[in-house]
């Protein structure tokens, strides 16, 4: 297998090394001589050794090592598992992938400092630790089709090639702000035109296009580029660069440090999550560089390079494959790496249920955390405090983690959990706090010391904070390796409880709770003697509370239909002059430009308010604004770019019932030749949703000409209920507000 | 023949059965389908002890193909001996969420089929063994088989319907459930007259205002919030009323013209 170490600017090296991939399979019924047979026929050598299998137990099991040299585990260990009658066999260590197998076995990790000498590695300094990233290379690759319909087709001829050298992580700032280039030497940017004039259509391929592939090829070895950061590389522009060399007959055309055949590492899918359906771009990995592509990368968007390198060398995923993925993967390996230095391989398919309860007991149990019923209306003096990573903290805390759970060892542990019957061992730290406690502590080193946002520090917090975040959710995932649903239950009533205890020591502080979510409490009373609040609630739950914000006023808006205060939608305004707000339109993805300026404004006009009574007279004022923005919007006057929805399409064509906005869009995109999946984004402007056709009714982006018409009665009323989110519980509903509007 | 029933009647087969046999009855779980509330509102349909039905009725859950497997060979015989050990005997299981055999995406090829082999077979030995009546159902209420104390020669047929496994937290909240309450509760705010019908949204009103409470309280059933809201927002009223009156008694002479407008029950206007 290659190893690839980068000694400095332009020194690259790839180095072969050998790797016997093995894993370990138990035959339940104890006779491990069938197995031995059926392994040795197959060619694969294996030896009996004692391996640790339960976790938290130091027993050690026999059962049989298989040594696989270089080949490929999986279709073997499907057939043997088949041959098992899928549930003689047992079969362990296949976690992680390969990749990361391979350099356990050398004791490397992704971005290693390594000293090596003859196929010896060592790697230096703390893997834990924070590191200056090193002075990579980073470009920004463009690649512009010449586009022969409204969407890019892999038949279309190239139409413009650009490479933008980005600033290095390793040097001050960072290489996310894709669309701000450092301007000045030519050597920063290079450019390929299509000539001008005639080109030959869909389908072959001109000189020209083929000499700016080599080109490309040529500078990208010449900038000694590391890292190429695309926008949307994984969803078309690299199979589009593949799939142009072919037709040239560039045989050897590449864009890593080696020639790599020209497909991508996975396949595009669609696949549901928490009753959403997602959709999944193919990964086109690179050999020798690092290919990132904005879109289809959640830790670089919060994270950038910084972050994707932290957490590369801490959770042990090759970089390509992290940026890849969701917070789950990370944090799932940063565990089966735990396990394993402990000495524990990972179960091939993990079948561990839910311990059996009645009814009565579930009922019980799986509850979620605490949540108050806010106070509808707006409330001056309002101080928030919340706990920091208090679902991880309480996983700490409680030594929660599915092998610690009523431990033989400990009978009578004090780790009970308040409300449930579950106990936590005493004795043994177990795998997942023993995963997050170095989580938790770098999370709290980086927040200290992060300064500006654009800040290396911030970056790794960021990226560690979803970690943490998603760690929790992880316990009660059906296939997560280190999960039970008994955790997940308990961290909850841990949650739940220390919620309630925090409410106590605030009202008894003589302050009034106006409203409390699962880790956040917003509390009215003196500032004064908020840090011995603070001080005592921390102390009396053990957990570290902080405090986050302090208000000079805050609204809490009732839920539309039921009058009552709504638990997740609020604005307010801070001392420091920032505006909080969630749950409101402003926040949601979905609403256009315009209507999201509008709400703005709005709060602005509120915001020069700092009292409550001041925010009471500023209300006709924010009124007002809205009546600006509502003339030209009922005129016809806005430009329709500002008024695109942007919707994910939640199932395929077919299976729309109803003819709606979305399935008009779907159709308009399949007219127009784009590759439509459920779970991908489309953005269009409603043109009238009384429209028979799917024209008449929408216009997707890819096909708007910028002089479109758009359903003005439609836009107005959700304008309107822009407006009516906002001043509901001042007695301003969609009627008032409409009737203000017009009687100008 | 495969026959659609609904969710509600499989609750009730599960309530009246562990009354009326004096036994332990036991859902397994494969579809995140279990909801002890179902169950609650099927013992109270049939003026069942709802303490004593949910405290008989069992739940185990698995999230996989492979959990679901181990939960019937393995966890589900450990639960009938651990209840004969006590002297209680397992007498009606109830097997839901079968597709999950079907729709895991962690199987391989004939993995599902020799999974659910094993998983039934061990469903069958376990009901023989208790003199236990067993359902098989593919999603709750869709399609079922059914599985008597006959011989091992019993035939299952079972329809298979697509759906979706859900993850982690599977009941709903208990403000899912009040607002499911109030919801069903509506058909009784419309047959009231327009001018008790205030008062009706009044209640529902004091209900939400302590679903905090009510969540905390964990109640498995959701009606018992409902009325200490209710209950708690009156007490709040009546010592309001009553300082009122005090304040009054003491300021001038009461008069009785000054009480607020009582509504007579069952007015109709």
């Amino acid at each position: 297998m290659a190893l690839w170490l980068w000694r400095g600017p332009g020194d690259v090296v790839r180095l072969l090394e050998d790797h016997d991939n093995t894993f370990y399979v138990q035959a339940l019924e104890g006779d491990h001589r069938e197995l031995e047979r059926l392994c040795t026929e197959a060619g694969a050598p294996c030896e009996r050794v004692g391996v640790k299998l339960e976790l938290g137990r130091e027993r050690e099991t026999e059962v049989l090592k298989v040594h696989l040299g270089l080949r490929d585990e999986r279709s073997f260990v499907r057939a043997l598992n088949q041959r098992g009658g899928f549930g003689r066999y047992r079969f362990f260590g296949l976690d992680p992938d390969l990749e990361q197998r391979f350099l356990q076995s050398l004791g490397l990790y992704p971005l290693a400092r390594v000293s090596c000498y003859r196929h010896r590695y060592e790697t230096l300094g703390s893997r834990r630790g924070m590191v200056r990233p090193p002075p990579l290379q980073v470009a920004e690759l463009t690649v512009e089709p010449r586009m022969m319909t409204s969407a890019p087709h892999l038949l279309d001829p190239l139409g413009r090639l650009e490479l933008v050298r980005l600033p290095s992580p390793g040097l001050a700032g960072d290489g996310t702000s894709s669309s701000a280039p450092r301007t000045g030497s030519r050597a920063d940017r290079w450019e390929w035109l299509a000539p001008e004039g005639e080109h030959g259509g869909r389908g072959p391929t001109t000189p020209a296009e083929s000499e700016a592939l080599e080109q490309l090829q040529e500078v990208l070895d010449e900038w000694e580029v590391d890292v190429v950061v695309t926008c949307g590389g994984d969803q078309f522009d690299l199979g589009y660069l593949w799939a142009r060399a072919d037709l040239a007959g560039l045989r050897s055309f590449r864009l890593g440090r080696q020639w790599q055949p020209p497909r991508p590492r996975r396949g595009a899918s669609s696949y549901t999550t928490y009753g959403e359906v997602r959709y999944q771009a193919p990964a086109w990995h690179l050999h020798g560089r690092l290919h990132i592509d904005v879109r289809n990368s959640f830790f670089f968007q919060e994270g950038g390079v910084s972050g994707l390198i932290h957490l590369a060398r801490l959770s042990g995923v090759p970089l390509q494959t992290l940026a890849r993925s969701m917070p789950g993967t990370a944090i799932s390996t940063i565990q089966i790496h735990e396990a394993a230095r402990r000495g524990y391989p990972v179960l091939w398919k993990k079948n561990h249920p839910e311990q059996p309860k009645t009814m009565a007991d579930l009922a019980c149990a799986d509850r979620g955390g605490y949540i108050c019923d806010p106070q509808v209306g707006v409330h001056g003096n309002v101080a928030e405090v919340d706990f920091i990573s208090l679902y991880p903290s309480i996983m700490v805390q409680y030594n929660i983690s599915p092998e610690t759970l009523d431990c033989p060892c400990c009978p009578d542990s004090r780790l009970a959990i308040p409300g449930l019957p579950y106990r936590y061992c005493e004795r043994q730290e177990g795998i997942v706090p023993a995963s997050l406690r170095p989580l938790l502590a770098t999370r709290r080193v980086c927040k200290a010391l992060s300064k500006s946002p654009d800040d290396h520090y911030k970056k790794v917090a960021d990226v560690l904070k979803w970690l943490l975040v998603c760690s929790f959710g992880y316990q009660g995932y059906r296939n997560a390796r280190y999960g039970r649903i008994e955790c997940h239950e308990a961290i909850q009533a841990a949650a739940r409880e220390t919620m309630v205890i925090s409410i106590e020591l605030a009202e008894e502080a003589g302050y009034r709770v106006l409203h409390g979510i699962v880790d956040s409490l917003w509390l009215q009373g003196p500032k004064r003697d908020l840090p011995a609040l603070v001080g005592r609630i921390s102390k009396a739950t053990e957990l570290p509370l902080a405090l986050e914000a302090l208000y000079h006023w805050i609204a809490f808006l009732p839920n539309r239909s039921t009058g009552q205060g709504s638990l997740t939608h609020y604005y307010g305004l801070k001392v420091t002059g920032q505006v909080k707000y969630r749950g409101i339109e402003l926040r949601q993805h979905d609403t256009p430009a315009y209507h999201q300026r509008a709400q703005k404004a709005m709060l602005a006009a509120l915001a020069r308010a700092d009292t409550v009574d001041g925010f009471h007279r500023q209300i006709p004022e924010a009124v007002a604004v809205l009546r600006d923005h509502a003339g030209p919007l009922r005129r016809g006057e806005v430009e329709p770019g500002e008024l695109l929805m942007r919707r994910r399409l939640t199932r395929s064509l077919e299976a729309y019932h109803n003819f709606s906005d979305n399935s008009a869009a779907m159709e308009q995109l399949l007219e127009a030749g784009v590759e439509a999946r459920p779970g991908q984004r489309v953005r269009y402007l409603v043109a009238n949703t009384r429209g028979r056709t799917h024209l008449e009714r929408v216009r997707i982006e890819q096909l708007m000409r910028g002089d479109e018409t758009y359903d003005r009665a439609y836009y107005y009323k959700t304008l309107l209920r822009c407006g009516e989110s906002l001043l509901l519980p001042f007695g301003w509903d969609v009627e008032r507000l409409d009737a203000a509007v017009r009687s100008q | 023949m495969p026959v659609a029933l609904p969710a509600a009647a499989l609750y009730q087969w599960l309530a009246q059965g562990v009354m009326e046999l004096d036994c332990h009855g036991v859902m397994v779980d494969g579809a995140s389908t279990a909801n002890p509330y179902a169950l609650v509102a099927a013992a109270k349909a049939l003026d069942l002890p709802v303490d004593e039905v949910t405290r008989r009725v069992h739940v185990v859950r698995g999230f996989t193909a492979h959990q679901l497997e181990r939960l019937c060979t393995h966890d589900l015989p450990e639960l009938a001996l651990e209840l004969g050990a006590q002297g209680r005997r397992l007498g009606l299981v109830w097997l839901s969420g079968l597709s999950l055999f079907e729709g895991d995406d962690q199987l391989q090829p004939f993995e599902g089929e020799a999974l659910r082999g094993r998983s039934l077979k061990a469903m069958a030995r376990l009901v023989n063994r208790n003199w236990a009546f067993g359902i098989l159902t593919a999603a709750a209420g869709r399609g079922y088989g059914h599985t008597g104390p006959g011989g091992p020669g019993t035939r299952y047929r079972i329809e298979f319907t697509q759906e979706e496994c859900r993850v982690g937290r599977s009941l709903p909240s208990y403000r899912n459930q009040l607002e499911h309450t109030l919801g069903r509760w509506q058909a009784y705010r419309r047959a009231l007259s327009p001018r008790e019908r205030p008062f009706f949204d009044r209640v529902t009103a004091m209900a939400r205002a302590h679903a905090a409470q009510g969540a905390y309280l964990g109640s498995v059933d959701p009606i018992e919030p409902v009325l200490l809201a209710v209950l708690v927002e009156q007490e709040k009223r009546l010592e309001a009323l009553e300082g009122r009156r005090t304040l009054e008694a003491h300021s001038a002479p009461r008069t009785d013209e000054e009480t607020p407008t009582r509504v007579t029950p069952g007015d109709r206007g």
